[in-house]
């Protein structure tokens, strides 16, 4: 069985003045109909760049260096903008970007910016167009009588709301949420990830959710993907990887979320910070902060492995240390 | 020193939305923003205070009110049993020495066009504190070690931008210590980190309360990092604290809906464990019209016709544990079972 | 170790600001300027106000025709300090009239009008009871085109003793042996102590001209029309009878007026218009830089207190720009120039005083920006005052807004000056460039071009070397807009 999105060994730069950011560098992963995926990982971690290099929404100083995207047995990477533009984006991938909630134009309503994104990328008529737009907006739970309001009008985790209703305007497949609910409070990411998780289930659509909060991705996704550094260090199903990481960057980071129940007990952090991606260190790349290191580790880049069923894991050391398992 | 290091009492603060000369002119009344709307809590010596609450409560307002960064429009804080506004001139400054405040942002908290030594030092220099280079640069680099930025001679000429967003913190950490205060405010001193960096900086902070004794004021709206860090807590909503007491009590068993809801929300990094349904809806509302009665009540499932006339105090529920709801001793002895609309109440 | 600091910043400065193209021809076009100004006086040995008459009024460049004539002196000795200055001219007697240098006489001049020469002068003796003449002349090879304008200047005396009368013509011989009479006294009885023509024989005399030409337009290029062998002659003619009579000439000069002069030829006063051109750098750099301390000053100082303190200080400082931003500039300071008077200090002020509206709203807004920053807040929580804040946080911050501000209000005030200048209305005991472009307006030589283009140049120049240096320290300053 083939996944409906798969990416391979995908190596994405940005060039600076100062040299080649390397911001995405052989990252793989697939994505089956109707899964959600989470990509987890602190800022710099390249989770962003992965996401707009689906879009091929990429800024003009990135490189592909390497790589591949299909989507459904198509070449995303090797399609030119037009075609892009006109038959994958939107149709087939959408997204929630980041800050959505300033991406919504202050001088329409919000159910013309919908409208107008169905019409853009479909034959419809607007009649059509506007009725399809009203029952987004009833599904994300937005009362069908605000959707002529200005954006300015609705609250933030409305924005949001009406923000995801656009991304399903012309029905994609894939939708790519962007760190949905960063700027939102707690009860508001609570309502909003359930409308996600609703809709994703209700929908059957396949889903990519980036966060570089742990608990939105365990609370939402079914697998989860934690990247560091540019490259993807543990991919396995949400439960496992909540209750068995073995990568030692998943074992800390899972470790640094404070508890909301149980026993209150000291915190181990993760020591160092991390590397610069201008010159990121040799071998791999956690290396510098890991406590397992040793001398294979800063020379050779460990390989995602399935080291477990279903479970893949880019450490030298994953099988030969007794503690993981 | 006495047992409550903190106090404060009916603590108020309203801004006016905009006053234009004109309006000042012709005193006309301009619409307030009801911030902090009477606040009253203590913190016993060295512990710390979490505050918690959605963006907007007016938790950082309250925070800068108690060290007197900004003027409250009414209410007292008394520091060590003193009232600071009804002192001598001459004695505020020895006071606010006593009380400092770590800033959420450590990007924005370090002027950038100084060194790491100039920053730590700026502190000395305004109080006057060390004759001469020699005493300040050992009063700085011992401050930098207690923040473990060490060997401190390394980054004594670094500038912030040369730092991680950790390290900064640590600077801003250091620059608070280095005057000895007995009473820090940490406002989000973490939101602005890396989950992986931000774990140092709270043990550091927990550490240096230990070592030092300190009395801190932390305040969060990570319920999570609030449970972590703090002995006592406090749940504020819309400018007025809804309840407060032992971090346990509170958390565990939440007595105010809104405490309860907030509970329910946080998302946990744990994927067996999934919430069950919300009890309430909508945002929190601009706190330039607040609610008449309680503040919680349009959005409360639990609402009745009391609620929306009379404001609920803020009374104990049990012993060092206070909420003001209506309801809060029916859900403290189980009358009605928390997290759970209304009208699901009948069926267990 | 805060002194190694400040050197490597400054270092690390320099090093970014020569790093940057246009800082570099900001930097190069201001040193041009900056040595102009300081070696002015050495370039150039004249007065650009008052060292007039150097040549012909609006002589041409020397470098555009070689054919124009410069300045000639026909006589190299016109003092005749000793006999040996007699060897230039010939001399021709009639009548038993003697001529011979005599060393016991000599033009004192006029005093508080003119130098004279001292002693040494041409002695004629006429001969007792006989007519005679005598004839002093000085031959010259001219080569160039026609000149517009020839003088001649002597100085005579006669002593008399009895009965005789005596006169003087000065004579011009033309290469076709024409004889044209300048001048003459006339004949006259009597003695008579030193004098001078009056009027000055000069083409510049109307009725020189018209005695001459018949026409009152013509000028000197009727009496040169041509190259070859013109001579400049003297006569003296005495009648005695029964007296003696002796004449003595002095200070014999003539010139023809330089048709071209200099580098850039000079302006309608015969001033050298590149000595204008190099000491106008001074004062427009001087107005420049000092107008735009005091905007900049104003500006800084008003910025930040109406930014820091806020509320009505604020509300009033900012009323008051608005009132100043919207009284149009040029009239308002036409109108204040002819009140305080034109001296360049008053312009200086003047233009400092109305500058500084845009500079105090610019660091403002800077300063309200910084008044919200978290580390004034943090300072402030520490327990700094507001003098310390303003000095630690703010002035520090604002001071390289100030510096870039400055840099960019330097042309502003140097083209205001140039305005006012043009428009006449500035300092007129100096001789800006400002000045000079009015000239060209006000005497009608915008085809002039060696004379109108140079100061418009220096002006967008100048303003330019400051304009580049702003920019570059903009892009120093604001590391977001590097590479723009």
């Amino acid at each position: 069985m083939t996944a409906l999105l798969e990416v391979r060994g995908l190596k994405m730069h940005y060039g600076t003045v100062k040299g080649d950011v390397k911001a995405v560098d052989d990252v793989s992963f697939s994505l089956e109909a109707g899964e959600s995926l989470g990509i987890a990982g602190e800022s710099g971690c390249g989770k962003t760049s992965v996401a707009l290099a689906l879009m091929k929404l990429q800024p003009g100083n990135a490189k592909f260096l390497g790589g591949s995207i299909t989507l459904d047995g198509m070449n995303v990477l090797a399609l030119d903008d037009e075609k892009i533009r006109r038959e994958v984006r939107w149709k087939r991938i959408s997204m929630v970007p980041q800050a959505a909630m300033n991406a919504l134009n202050p001088v329409f309503t919000v159910k013309d910016q919908i409208i107008e994104a169905i019409l853009t990328h479909e034959d419809v008529s607007e009649k059509e167009a506007e009725k399809r737009t009203l029952e987004l907006l009833k599904r994300v739970g937005i009362d069908p009588s605000r959707a002529g309001n200005y954006p300015h009008e609705f609250s933030g985790g409305m924005k949001q709301r009406a923000m995801i209703a656009m991304a399903l305007a012309c029905n994609p497949e894939i939708v790519i949420a962007d760190e949905p609910t960063t700027a939102l409070d707690v009860i508001v990411q609570a309502q909003v990830l359930k409308v996600i998780k609703t809709l994703q289930r209700d929908l059957g659509l396949s889903m990519i959710l980036i966060s570089h909060d742990l608990s939105v991705v365990a609370e939402t996704c079914e697998r989860t993907v934690i990247m560091y550094a540019g490259s993807i260090v543990e991919n396995t199903s949400t439960v496992e990887m909540f209750r068995h990481p073995l990568h030692p960057y998943s074992v800390g980071l899972i470790g640094a979320f404070p508890k909301l129940t149980g026993e209150r007990k000291r915190l181990e952090s993760i020591t160092g910070n991390p590397p610069n991606l201008l010159d990121p260190p040799p071998g791999c790349r956690f290396h510098p902060r890991c406590p397992h290191a040793r001398d294979v580790c800063t020379r050779i880049v460990p390989p995602l492995l399935e080291t477990h069923e279903n479970h893949m894991v880019a450490c030298h050391m994953v099988n030969r240390h007794p503690e993981y398992r | 020193m006495s047992e409550r290091l903190v106090r404060v009492e009916g603590l108020v603060k309203h801004f006016p939305v905009h006053m234009s000369l004109l309006d000042s002119l012709l005193r006309r009344e301009v619409p307030m923003v009801k911030a902090v709307d009477g606040v009253s809590f203590t913190i016993k010596s060295g512990e710390i205070f979490g505050l918690v609450g959605e963006s907007g409560c007016g938790k950082t307002t309250t925070g800068r009110a108690v060290i007197r960064l900004i003027e409250p429009t009414s209410g007292h804080v008394l520091f060590d049993g003193v009232d600071v506004d009804e002192l001598p001139r001459g004695e505020v400054k020895a006071y606010r020495r006593e009380m400092q405040i770590i800033f959420q942002d450590p990007f924005e908290s370090l002027n950038p066009k100084m060194t790491i030594y100039e920053l730590v030092a700026e502190p000395l220099e305004i109080h006057g504190i060390g004759a001469g280079d020699e005493e300040r640069r050992a009063l700085i680099s011992e401050a930098l070690n207690e923040v473990q930025l060490i060997p401190p001679e390394e980054f004594l000429f670094r500038y912030p931008h040369e730092l991680s967003g950790g390290q900064r913190q640590r600077v801003a950490i250091a620059r608070v210590l280095i005057l000895k205060p007995r009473f820090v405010v940490a406002d989000e001193p973490v939101s602005m980190l890396d989950v992986s960096i931000r774990t140092e900086v709270l043990n550091l902070m927990l550490d240096i309360r230990e070592k030092l004794g300190l009395t801190i004021l932390f305040i969060t709206h990570d319920l999570a990092i609030a449970r972590y860090m703090s002995d006592d807590i406090g749940v504020m909503y819309l400018g007025k604290l809804i309840e407060c007491g032992g971090t346990h009590d509170v958390l565990d068993d939440p007595d105010h809906p809104y405490t309860q809801a907030l509970m329910a929300a946080v998302p946990v990094p744990d994927a067996e464990r999934r919430r069950g349904d919300l009890p309430i809806r909508g945002e929190t509302p601009q706190p330039i019209n607040v609610p008449p009665g309680c503040r919680f009540h349009p959005r409360c499932p639990y609402a009745f016709d009391r609620c929306k006339v009379e404001e609920p105090p803020l009374v104990e529920v049990e012993p060092g544990h206070a909420a003001a709801c209506f309801l809060q001793d029916e859900f403290h002895a189980g009358r009605l079972k928390r997290g759970r609309l209304p009208e699901d109440q009948a069926e267990t | 170790m805060d002194r190694g600091r400040l050197a490597r910043s400054v270092s690390e400065f320099g090093r970014m600001y020569l790093g940057n193209r246009m800082g570099q021809a900001g930097l190069a076009l201001l040193f041009i300027f900056i040595g102009m100004a300081a070696l002015a006086p050495y370039l150039t040995p004249y007065d650009p106000m008052y060292t007039m008459q150097l040549a012909n009024f609006r002589a041409k460049p020397q470098w555009l025709d070689p054919a124009l004539p410069p300045n000639l002196y026909l006589i190299t000795d016109p003092g005749l300090p000793s006999v040996a200055a007699l060897g230039e001219w010939s001399l021709e007697l009639t009548g038993g009239s003697s001529a011979s240098w005599t060393g016991s006489e000599g033009y004192p001049g006029i005093p508080l009008v003119e130098e004279g020469s001292g002693p040494g002068a041409i002695e004629v003796t006429g001969e007792p009871s006989a007519e005679g003449t005598a004839v002093v002349e000085r031959i010259y090879q001219y080569a160039y085109k026609p000149p517009r304008r020839f003088s001649v200047h002597l100085a005579y005396k006669a002593q008399v003793t009895g009965e005789a009368t005596w006169s003087i013509q000065v004579l011009l011989r033309q290469s076709d042996g024409n004889l044209l009479e300048l001048w003459s006294s006339g004949p006259r009885r009597g003695s008579q102590g030193w004098t001078v023509p009056r009027p000055q024989i000069d083409t510049n005399d109307a009725i020189l001209r018209l005695r001459l030409f018949n026409d009152i337009l013509g000028d000197a290029s009727r009496m040169f029309p041509r190259g070859g062998e013109y001579g400049l002659v003297v006569r003296v003619s005495t009648v005695s009878e029964g007296g003696t009579v002796k004449v003595y000439l002095d200070d014999v000069s003539a010139r023809i007026w330089g048709e071209s002069f200099g580098l850039l030829g000079t302006d309608n006063y015969g001033r050298d218009i590149f000595t204008q051109l190099m000491h106008g750098s001074r004062i427009s750099i001087i107005i420049g830089i000092f107008s735009a301390v005091i905007a900049v000053v104003l500006g800084v100082l008003v910025g930040l207190t109406s930014g820091y303190l806020g509320g009505w200080v604020d509300e009033l400082a900012m009323r008051i720009n608005d009132i100043l931003l919207t009284i149009p500039g040029l009239p308002f300071l036409i109108v204040l120039t002819a009140v305080l008077g034109p001296t360049i200090w008053s312009v200086i002020i003047l233009i400092g005083f109305l500058g500084w509206m845009g500079i105090a709203r610019l660091i403002r807004s800077q300063v309200l920006t910084l008044k919200t920053k978290a580390f004034v807040e943090a300072s402030r929580a520490s327990g700094g005052g507001t003098w310390h804040i303003i000095r630690v946080h703010l002035v520090p911050n604002v001071m390289t807004m100030a510096y870039t501000q400055l840099a960019l209000t330097v042309p502003g005030a140097i083209v205001t000056e140039a305005a006012l200048s043009f428009l006449g209305l500035g300092d007129p005991f100096l001789q800006t460039w400002g000045k000079m472009l009015h000239d060209v307006q006000y005497y009608g030589a915008v085809a002039e071009w060696w004379w109108a283009v140079p100061p418009g140049l220096c002006i967008a120049l100048l303003s330019m070397s400051f304009v580049f240096i702003g920019y570059a320290l903009d892009d120093i300053f604001n590391p977001k807009l590097r590479g723009r």
